[in-house]
């Protein structure tokens, strides 16, 4: 691929990624091996698009407050963890059947997300600027929908924390990332709202990227100078997802969130 | 309460810094090149774990016990990983 494409598709997919809080690598990786180039190098590039996304979005996610973190890392513990156990049985399990677990997680996300009609979350009108982020020692919180306040609360953890494993067991398998699973978990599962549970995603993504970059860095299998133009497009592209986020309402996040997990599930089972 | 506004600088400098060295090793030529690359990959592993040290650091100082155990045991955790992959 030359170097202008591959920035492009950086751009788009740290793009997508991160207004929905996909990680961007699930749209990344088959777009490059679809171009010819080997799985090996590409699946680096992916993550290198997820933690420059994630780095992007912070800094604007932070301010706004939107950002779960207690919720990110009580579940990224889980998913860490399984991640690791995937990572280290994935030479058992055949990448055809792979293909197609990963094109059905995807559509039933994309199928459960996309059926829901209006807000689960309905702002109180007591709630003021100054209550908006978590609510400390638990996993609730507020967050800003225009000019109205929304309170939250994380509901069916163990449903939840067996989603977020499911979604590390998916990432260590593949090496893909998970916050494709992880986003729809969040918001469906467990009744965080979409752009929280997009938000905190995309923190807790680049959590398990940068794992995932230090074992390609010590693998030899990262290629400076295509990491670096996909990082910097990558950075690019995910200050433009957040700004987007910022400024769409929730439904059509959910819905974009579930046509593009449509597509995914399509390709992965088409592609295997 | 968290002082995420500190974080949030933080992250910004750390995101120019690291589109710096993006550029930098995208378009710089020769050993300049693999240096600034090499430097924006380092940063974009870094951050998210520092980004946990800090977030660990704030819940204790406010006394969110349950919370800052809980960070504690994530870092355990990718320390953990990080050490299994390495060792392989």
């Amino acid at each position: 691929m030359n170097p202008a494409a591959l920035a492009f598709a950086a751009f788009l997919t740290a793009a997508v990624g991160t207004l929905g809080g996909l990680g961007g690598a699930i749209l990344l990786v088959p777009i490059l091996v679809l171009s010819g180039m080997e799985a090996k190098f590409a699946a680096p590039l992916g993550l290198v698009s997820v933690a420059a996304g994630s780095l992007a979005a912070a800094p604007q996610q932070l301010r706004a407050r939107v950002v779960n973190h207690r919720l990110g890392v009580a579940t990224e513990i889980v998913a860490s963890s399984a991640a690791l156990v995937g990572a280290l049985v994935s030479g058992f399990i055949g990448q055809s059947l792979l293909a197609v677990l990963l094109g059905g997680v995807a559509l039933v996300a994309a199928f459960f997300g996309g059926r829901r009609k209006g807000i689960r979350n309905l702002p109180d009108p007591s709630l003021t600027a100054a209550d908006v982020g978590e609510t400390p020692g638990t996993l609730a919180g507020v967050y800003p929908l225009g000019n109205e306040f929304v309170p939250y609360r994380a509901k069916r953890l163990p449903l939840g924390l067996i989603g977020m494993g499911m979604a590390g067991l998916i990432s260590g398998l593949s090496g893909v990332g998970g916050g494709w699973v992880k986003t729809p978990t969040a918001s469906e599962v467990m009744h965080v709202p979409v752009k929280v549970a997009a938000a905190t995603s995309t923190f807790t993504v680049g959590v398990t990227a940068a794992v995932g970059l230090l074992v390609y860095e010590s693998q030899g299998r990262i290629v400076v100078s295509d990491a670096a133009l996909v990082a910097a497009a990558g950075l690019v592209g995910g200050t433009v997802g957040v700004r987007l986020q910022h400024l769409l309402p929730p439904p059509l996040v959910r819905r974009g969130l579930s046509f593009t997990l449509a597509v995914i599930g399509v390709l992965l089972i088409v592609r295997r | 309460m968290n002082d995420l506004g500190v974080l949030s600088k933080i992250l910004m400098v750390a995101l120019v810094v690291t589109f710096a060295c993006a550029l930098g090793g995208a378009f710089l030529p020769g050993t300049a090149s693999v240096w600034s690359g090499t430097a924006c990959v380092v940063i974009l592993i870094a951050v998210p774990v520092l980004r946990v040290t800090w977030l660990v650091v704030d819940w204790t100082k406010s006394r969110d016990v349950k919370f800052a155990l809980l960070g504690c045991a994530l870092l355990v955790v990718l320390a953990t990983s990080g050490a299994i992959v390495f060792l392989r």
